[in-house]
Formats: structure tokens, C-alpha cells, sequence
């Protein structure tokens, strides 16, 4: 049975029970569908547009919302669509930013937690939350673009070569290809971090 | 050490790559920076922090509108799409009804007006729901379906806000496809009932009487049923504009046309008066211009003596042809009067002027002129004249 993956805390549900009663607009499945996948989504995506991450998560989820219906398939390939919506989304959103030739600024990271009154020591709040994005910015810091999706697609998104590819529209012998230069590169960059240190 | 010497097998690669992107840890032998990348992974794949669900709330409910909108959308086109099934074969359509909802229905009450009564296939079943609910411990059910449990082929409770047409149809009929054209009738007024049974449409449309007449002229009633039934052709768009414009445009070719005409008239008539009434004229005015007819003037010029100009200088020629064409207007020379040798009587050329006008003669003499002293316009008659006026000679020689 596919489930949905447990590394993200929720209830382990049967996934095409959930996908049924979320397209026929059940309330707490399509809550349990986004809290399985938005951390994931919304990592995904700061690391590659941080000051827009979270309108385009939204965006996401309305066209999951919208093309739920025709949507066919298990948890690997719904999770392929997901990602692969946001890609798109990601890829609209660089094009009308080049246009406008807007800088957006991310700040919206660092001051979000404070906004939002998580309560505690707003420093720590940054940090901790630092944490989990900034390594996802190590990962791929420094790197191509293509090779940084290719790697973020393979941690985040949780997917093997072969979705990776059809996700990227690539050959899955150029996938390989790219995840293992960027595993190269980043294994440069930290030896010389090493050596720094 | 590179991880190439380490792993001189490339399919050993793949897997050590694998298994660290996947979250895993590396293998005993990998690079000790696999051990780091193998923690960068797994850190970045933690569990969802609370601030990554702060727009859950505002997220899920606008999924959950969305998802019942594009519900109802659908469930308006299936309607909409209702199956010809039916309409072509009376049988079909009057066959008893077949329940058309299945069990439950849900999501779509309340907000939709007048489709309650069909949402097939895309809402879970009951056990489903209910597993939902024992899984997450709330109730399902109760939060977002209310009402709209269907048993059979009746809908009961029907929408709270549905129109009232289309209220009292469904409940006041069993069949699941007659709720479909009561919704559809109840949203296009006017429009044809695609799922009514066909005698009573024939009746609504001609006695049976002009039914049979029909039947017996065309040849069924499926001809008729298709022709009739077919939706009224919806008035094309901007009327009166295009009415305004048709009466612009067949101005705009009357105006055309009659110009033309006008044009092609004139044309005509300018020819028709140049050839009838100009050439003639010009015809007359140079026959006029010969020798023959020189005007008064010029031989009261050249009786004047002005001969400097050049019209004046005739030749020898020209005064003899003058001479001789004057010779009736020169008085008869007396001594030379002809007599007839057959009658004896006196001989008088006939004047250059009309037959009937007033002939001038000496009643006791006698004038004969030859037939080349006639005038050149008139044919000489041969005729002998008595004349019984005495001639004039003055006015004799100022007649042309």
C-alpha cells in the first residue's frame, strides 16, 4: 500500500482514500495533503525564489485544487505533479520578473517567523528556522541552476532519476550526469571549507 | 582520494549517489564528505516546521471552494450533456426510471442552485466517508455534506437554495433522468425538453389529427420530432446594427447605380445631340462658306471698291460663275426673249425662288431662259408661265 511519506509527521493515510475524498472537496483531506507535501513544496521553492516562495505555493495548491479531478495516478506520480506544477509556476514567475526586471529581495525568510509571533526569542526563531532552509541552500549553493534542481528534485522532492528527468525534461543519463557533478562540486566546496577551517 | 579511485565501478557510484540523496547513510569505504552530504540530505528533509503551515487554514479552504465549484461545473455539464437516450426511441423514454444518484451526495448542497439532485461518481461513497472519519475522529460527513442522501431514484431534500421550478419538478417525479430535464428546463426557460416523452411533445406541437397527416405526408414521426425539437436559432448579435447596415449598403448601390446611369445618359444623349443637331449645323455653315454663296456683305464690300483684303480677290473664274448664276436676277434682256415655236407663246425661266412665290414677268413679253440658267437648289421645272405682273428689274437684281 502507498502511503504518504512518513517523514512528514502525518497520519498514514491510504493515498488513493485521501486523493478520492480530496477530490470530491473533503475538507480534511485536502488538509492532510497539504501538510504532507507543503514543507517540502515550500523548501523547494525558497531555495530557488526565496522572496516569492510562498505566492507561489499558493498558486500551487490552487491548481492541484483546480485539476484534482483529472488527476490519475499513484502517490509517486501525484507528487511528481505537484512538483512538477511548481516548476512551472517557478519557471512563469522568472519570466515575468525578467520582464519586469524587478529585484525581489528575500527578506521575507528572515522576518516571516517574527511576524508571525511564534513567541520565544525572535533570534533563536531565526536560526532555528535558518536551519532547515539553510541547509537546503548549502545543498545547492554555488551550483548550476539545472544541476541544483536536478538535486533539490532528488532530496526534496524524494524522486529517482527517472522522475527527476521527466520532471526536468531530461534524459535520465543527463540526471545522473548532473546530480553527480553537483555531488562533486559540493564535496569540493567542503573540503576546501575543511581546509578553511 | 577521489571517489573515482574508491569506486572504480561506476554502477557502485550510481548506488552510493543513490543512496545518499535518498537520505541514507554512506557506505564504510565512501569519501567522509558523503558522511556530510548524507547530513545536509537528512537536515533537509526534516519534518515540517510549523511556520512552513502558517497559510494552512487560508489554503485549504480556498481548495476546498475551488474543488466544489469545479464540482458543480461538472455536474451542471453533465446535466447539460444530458444522453439523447431516449429521445429518439419512445420506448427508451418511457421505460420505467433507473435511479440515477447514487447514495450520496455531498459538497455540492447549498451551493448550487437547481443540481442538487446529481453528482455522480465523483463523491466518495458512504464507507469510504466513513473511514475517513474513523481515521481522522472527526466527522467527515457533518462538516461539508449537508443533506442530499438520494435512495432509489428519489431525491429528497433537495437544495436549500435551488430554483423553485425546478424544486417542484424533481419532487414530484421519480426518475433520475426527468430531474435532469427539470434542472435543465428550470435553467433555460423556453428551452426544448430534451427528455419529456414524445407524444406528449407531438401533442404540444399539433393534434393527432394533423399528427397523422404529417406521419402519412413525411414519413414518421422521428423527422418531425428532429426538426421540431431543434433549439430556435438565437438571434444573431447587434440587429439593428446590421439592419442599419444592410439599408446603407443598398443605398449606397442604388446611389451607385443611378449615378451610372446618369453618367451612361448623358453620354448618350451628348452624342445623340452632336450627331442630330452640331454636325448639321457645321455641315450648313461650311456649305455656306463656299464660293456660291457669298454673303451680301462681302459684294457690298467689294461694290465699295475695298478690295485690300483677301477674301475680295476673286478670280476671273468666280465672277463669270457668279455672272451666270445671277443671270435670272439680271433683268431679261428684252431682244432675247425665246418664243415657244409650238405655241407661239413667250418663253419665262422660271425664278430662283419658290415655284408659288411671286414670279415676276412682262405680261406682254415673253422670257426663256435656258436649263443651265436654273437656280442650283431647284430642279427647273420646264413650265411655261404666263405672267401678268410687270417685273421689277430693282428688285429683280437684289434677289439672290
Amino acid at each position: 500500500m502507498i502511503k504518504v511519506p512518513p517523514t512528514e509527521a502525518t497520519r498514514e493515510l491510504d493515498f488513493p482514500t485521501l486523493l478520492d475524498a480530496a477530490i470530491a472537496g473533503e475538507q480534511k483531506a485536502l488538509a492532510e495533503i497539504f501538510r504532507a507535501y507543503q514543507p517540502r513544496l515550500l523548501r523547494y521553492l525558497r531555495a530557488q525564489e526565496p522572496g516569492m516562495a510562498e505566492d507561489l505555493a499558493a498558486d500551487v495548491w490552487l491548481a492541484v485544487a483546480r485539476g484534482l479531478g483529472r488527476f490519475r495516478g499513484d502517490e509517486t506520480g501525484f507528487r511528481g505533479w505537484l512538483f512538477t506544477i511548481a516548476r512551472h509556476r517557478l519557471i512563469e514567475h522568472r519570466r515575468r520578473n525578467a520582464r519586469r526586471r524587478t529585484e525581489l529581495l528575500s527578506n521575507d525568510r528572515m522576518d516571516g517567523p517574527i511576524e508571525r509571533g511564534m513567541g520565544g526569542d525572535p533570534a533563536w526563531l531565526v536560526l532555528e528556522q535558518l536551519g532547515v532552509q539553510e541547509t537546503v541552500e548549502m545543498l545547492v549553493r554555488g551550483l548550476p541552476a539545472d544541476q541544483a534542481e536536478a538535486v533539490l528534485l532528488r532530496v526534496l522532492g524524494g524522486f529517482d532519476v527517472t522522475e527527476v528527468a521527466r520532471i526536468m525534461g531530461r534524459t535520465p543519463g543527463s540526471v545522473r550526469v548532473m546530480c553527480h557533478r553537483a555531488l562533486k562540486r559540493l564535496a569540493a566546496k567542503m573540503s576546501q571549507e575543511a581546509l578553511a577551517e | 582520494m577521489t571517489s573515482e579511485d574508491r569506486f572504480p565501478d561506476m554502477a557502485q557510484i550510481d548506488a552510493e549517489l543513490e543512496r545518499l540523496l535518498g537520505g541514507g547513510s554512506p557506505s564504510a569505504q565512501a569519501p567522509a564528505w558523503f558522511g556530510d552530504v548524507a547530513v545536509l540530505v537528512r537536515t533537509a528533509r526534516a519534518p515540517a516546521r510549523p511556520d512552513e503551515l502558517t497559510g494552512e487554514a487560508d489554503i485549504v479552504a480556498r481548495m476546498v471552494e475551488l474543488r466544489l465549484a469545479v464540482l458543480a461545473e461538472a455536474a451542471i455539464e453533465d446535466q447539460t450533456e444530458a444522453p439523447a437516450v431516449g429521445q429518439d426511441d419512445p420506448d427508451e423514454a418511457d421505460a420505467p426510471a433507473t435511479p440515477r444518484v447514487n447514495g450520496h451526495v455531498n459538497g455540492v448542497n447549498g451551493r448550487v442552485n437547481g443540481v442538487n439532485g446529481h453528482v455522480n461518481g465523483t463523491a466518495p461513497s458512504a464507507a469510504r466517508t466513513a473511514a475517513m472519519d474513523d481515521r481522522t475522529g472527526g466527522s467527515a460527513t457533518g462538516d461539508t455534506t449537508t443533506g442530499g442522501t438520494a435512495t432509489g431514484g428519489t431525491t429528497t431534500g433537495a437544495g436549500a437554495s435551488g430554483a423553485e421550478d425546478s424544486r417542484k419538478e424533481t419532487t414530484g417525479r421519480d426518475t433520475g433522468g426527468e430531474e435532469r430535464v427539470a434542472a435543465t428546463a428550470a435553467r433555460e426557460p423556453g428551452g426544448p425538453t430534451a427528455r419529456e416523452p414524445m407524444e406528449s411533445r407531438l401533442r404540444e406541437r399539433m393534434s393527432l389529427a394533423e399528427l397523422d397527416d404529417y406521419r402519412a405526408k413525411h414519413g414518421g414521426e422521428r423527422y418531425y420530432v428532429a426538426k421540431h425539437s431543434a433549439p430556435a436559432a438565437e438571434e444573431p448579435p447587434h440587429a439593428v446594427a446590421r439592419t442599419v447596415g444592410r439599408v446603407i449598403a443598398m443605398k449606397a448601390v442604388a446611389i451607385t447605380t443611378a449615378a451610372a446611369l446618369g453618367v451612361a445618359a448623358a453620354a448618350a444623349a451628348t452624342t445623340g445631340i452632336v450627331a442630330n443637331v452640331v454636325v448639321p449645323a457645321f455641315n450648313d455653315h461650311f456649305q455656306h462658306m463656299v464660293p456660291t454663296s457669298e454673303s451680301p456683305d462681302d459684294e457690298q464690300k467689294d461694290d465699295d471698291g475695298e478690295t485690300g483684303s483677301g477674301r475680295s480677290s476673286r478670280s476671273a473664274s468666280d465672277i463669270v460663275t457668279c455672272q451666270t448664276q445671277l443671270a435670272p436676277c439680271v433683268p431679261p434682256d428684252l431682244n432675247s426673249v425665246a418664243t415657244d415655236p409650238l405655241t407661239g407663246s413667250t418663253l419665262v425661266a422660271p425664278s430662283t425662288t419658290a415655284p408659288d412665290s411671286t414670279s415676276t414677268t412682262v405680261p406682254d413679253t415673253t422670257t426663256t431662259t435656258s436649263s443651265t440658267t436654273t437656280s442650283t437648289t431647284e430642279p427647273a421645272p420646264t413650265t411655261t408661265t404666263p405672267t401678268t405682273v410687270a417685273p421689277d428689274p430693282q428688285a429683280l437684281s437684289s434677289s439672290p
